[in-house]
């Protein structure tokens, strides 16, 4: 017969909305780390793409033989990969969508100046300053320290979300085997008499508890698993940013919730029978 | 076995004493009955005895261990070498018989291909084989004291507390549990048997711990 009969939880209405709460717990939990992970993908990809390359804008005015001498310059600088004007068909599909007519207007020299990651920047921006001073320079860098900054501030949100709802599953855990534990007092002290120790007892609730535990947490998982994949077949950019690692923390992540209820059932249990003595 | 030296308990501060420097010797292997009328202190001195309760002064010493300063690890291993029938049986009414009486075991991880078969065997001595698989809550008041009895001595212990074991069963079954009482006592269990049953009381020969008032009035045949 297996003891756990003997010491019931069930019987506490609470115990019985364990699984859902646990299950609507680790859906946020999972989604909340899938996402953090998904942004920082996200930036990762964008940050490839933006951190690398400067873009000059050279007056339309410019003198041919300069920007054709900075042209020629660049590319000797330590760390410059390549440079590659944008042709002026380029800009002015990049203008419609702005401006009416952009063939009316005088067009700027477009430069794409691609670096290594280990380039000197502030050498090559006063080469350009000191080549083309009137040379306007966009460099994404500090752009990129801004997004940066804002991906963390997301990142920390989900982290505090998770540990709102770790708090959540420790007060239901708490709740859950004191009012599991009280319904059941007689049998409990029947338990002790007929020679049942703290460990035997703890078992047999932190064990019910996490069944229950785990039982939310895999349909909560799974559901945040499904949405995912859905969201993903219908968003490819999404899809684009979803990698092994986004798949491992939308799984992984939610195994919090059991491991922290089995300490808490533990913790509770040992807490309310020495109370009991 | 068991030694009650000034034993005294009460249930809060201020409250009269429920039981008021008793002291008592059960020694292995002997066989007391405990008698007293109602309010007298044998429920108090039952949980004592069954350590249920700790003495609030006095020292209680079981298998040469003073409780009071037991561990809880230690306190259950102590309660693990005694038998329980409680008055009201305290049976597990969503549990079957068989699973009832294999209870002590199943707790005491003890629960053994040999033991599961002790167990049968103890069911068909009580006469409960045919209701194994009934629920507890099922059985009429003689079957369950009959389970109790059956879970209480199951796993052979060293000392056997009993409270009115006789008390809703019929004659003849009276007759057998005490009889199986007196074999275990003969195999060395230490036994003490609380009864207002007088006819028992008169029958054996046993020696009597007559309570009054939270204390003993016949000292001199008891400690």
């Amino acid at each position: 017969m297996p003891a756990a009969r003997a010491l019931n939880l069930k019987h506490a209405q609470v115990f019985q909305l364990v699984v859902i709460i646990t299950a609507l717990l680790s859906w946020v939990i999972a989604l909340g780390a899938a996402s953090t992970s998904i942004l920082q993908n996200l930036y990762a990809n964008w940050q490839l793409g933006r951190s690398n390359s400067i873009t000059l804008y050279l007056p339309p005015d410019a003198d041919a033989a300069t920007v054709h001498q900075l042209q020629q310059s660049l590319p000797t600088l330590a760390g410059v990969t390549g440079v590659a004007p944008v042709s002026p068909h380029q800009l002015q599909e990049w203008l419609t969508a702005v401006v009416p007519n952009p063939e009316t207007l005088p067009l700027p020299t477009v430069l794409e100046v691609n670096l290594a990651p280990t380039a000197a920047r502030p050498q090559i921006l006063a080469h350009i300053q000191q080549t083309f001073p009137t040379a306007e320079i966009d460099d994404h860098q500090p752009l990129l320290a801004q997004v940066q900054g804002a991906v963390r501030s997301l990142q920390s949100g989900a982290l505090l979300l998770a540990g709102v709802m770790l708090t959540l599953m420790v007060l239901l855990v708490a709740l859950t085997v004191r009012t599991g534990l009280a319904a059941q007092k007689p049998v409990l002290h029947l338990l002790i008499t007929l020679g049942a120790d703290d460990a035997l007892l703890s078992r047999l609730v932190t064990s019910q508890v996490s069944r229950r535990v785990l039982t939310g947490t895999a349909i909560g998982t799974a559901t945040a698993v499904a949405v995912t994949g859905a969201v993903a077949l219908l968003n490819p950019t999404l899809a684009s940013c979803l990698g092994a690692n986004t798949w491992s923390t939308l799984v992984l992540t939610p195994l919090l919730l059991p491991i922290v209820a089995a300490i808490t059932a533990h913790l509770t249990t040992s807490r309310l029978l020495r109370r009991l003595a | 076995m068991l030694q009650l030296t000034s034993v005294s308990y009460q249930y809060r501060p201020k409250q009269p004493w429920a039981i008021n420097d008793i002291s008592l010797a059960l020694p292995r292997g002997s066989f007391h009955l405990l008698s007293g009328p109602s309010g007298a202190g044998k429920t108090t001195l039952f949980k004592l005895l069954t350590l249920s309760l700790l003495p609030t002064k006095g020292n209680l010493t079981f298998a040469g261990k003073n409780v009071s300063t037991a561990s809880r690890t230690e306190l259950a291993a102590l309660r693990r070498k005694m038998g329980v029938v409680f008055q009201d049986f305290r049976l597990l009414p969503h549990l079957t018989v068989q699973e009832n009486v294999e209870l002590p075991l199943t707790l005491h991880g003890a629960l053994t291909p040999h033991n599961k078969e002790a167990v049968k065997e103890m069911l068909e001595w009580v006469g409960l084989t045919k209701l194994a698989r009934k629920p507890a809550a099922e059985l009429s008041g003689g079957e369950q004291q009959r389970t109790a009895i059956a879970r209480a001595v199951v796993h052979q212990p060293e000392l056997l507390v009993a409270d009115e074991p006789t008390g809703n069963v019929d004659a003849a079954m009276a007759r057998k549990i005490l009889h199986l009482f007196t074999e275990l006592h003969k195999h060395g269990t230490t036994i003490v048997l609380a009864t207002h049953d007088t006819g028992l009381l008169k029958s054996q020969h046993f020696p009597v711990i007559h309570l009054e008032n939270g204390a003993i009035t016949n000292p001199g045949e008891s400690a």
